[in-house]
């Protein structure tokens, strides 16, 4: 399963996408683990950035994602749930981003989409975003602010 | 592609000129469409193009 769909994500790279992302939005509602395995199969293959959500709850899961070759990670339901300690993980994980960034004269900080799935907050009124973003299909970290309702970017482009 | 699915396909393609045009998004993102090659990236990427919209 994982070369099949590491090969069609390179199609969509060959084709000219921008960002490939991958956001399993029912991982947070059925539990399920995150499919490391995949992503770094497509990482392997994929050389646009790659944004990886669903399930992520944790710093630890930031970490394993884009250990895996994941360049952006995605947070969404945990950011609502549970934000004190995902606002201070990815504040952590940003300043580290920061450092390393100005390390390699590369930029690598960034932030990229909120996206809200379709449960269980699906309400738009209670998405602490909403008001804040210019648009809350997608919108940049730094019209995001606090900065965890946005996506946590390392590796950025420096490391491919 | 039939004719119809064709325009329901360029209408779905109008959704990301509209998430940039009236929502203000920086970026848009879609799945199947492109999955299911109701269009292809180039395809979207001309229509927004067409609507005025910088694209890469």
């Amino acid at each position: 399963m994982p070369a099949i769909r590491s090969r069609s994500r390179a199609r969509y790279d060959a084709e000219g996408a921008d960002e490939l992302a991958f956001l399993d939005i029912r991982a947070s509602i059925e539990t399920r683990g995150l499919l490391y395995d995949m992503i770094e199969a497509v990482a392997d293959v994929v050389f646009i950035p790659l944004t990886v959500g669903g399930g992520v709850n944790s710093i630890d899961d930031i970490r394993a994602l884009l250990n895996a070759g994941a360049d952006k990670v995605s947070i969404n339901t945990a950011g609502v749930a549970n934000p004190a300690p995902v606002r201070r993980g990815v504040r952590a994980l940003r300043r580290a981003v920061h450092r390393r960034g100005d390390r390699r004269e590369a930029g690598g900080a960034g932030a990229v989409a909120c996206l809200h799935a379709r449960r269980p907050h699906a309400d738009r009124a209670s998405m602490p975003w909403s008001g804040r973003a210019r648009s809350s299909l997608a919108a940049p970290a730094k019209s995001c602010s606090p900065a965890w309702i946005a996506t946590a970017c390392a590796r950025a482009s420096t490391s491919r | 592609m039939s004719r119809s699915s064709r325009r329901e396909a360029w209408d779905r393609c109008a959704d990301l000129v509209d998430g940039i045009v009236t929502g203000g998004a920086d970026a848009v993102l879609a799945a199947s469409i492109f999955h299911y090659g109701e269009f292809t990236i180039g395809q979207a990427k001309a229509a927004m193009a067409a609507a005025g919209i910088e694209v890469r």
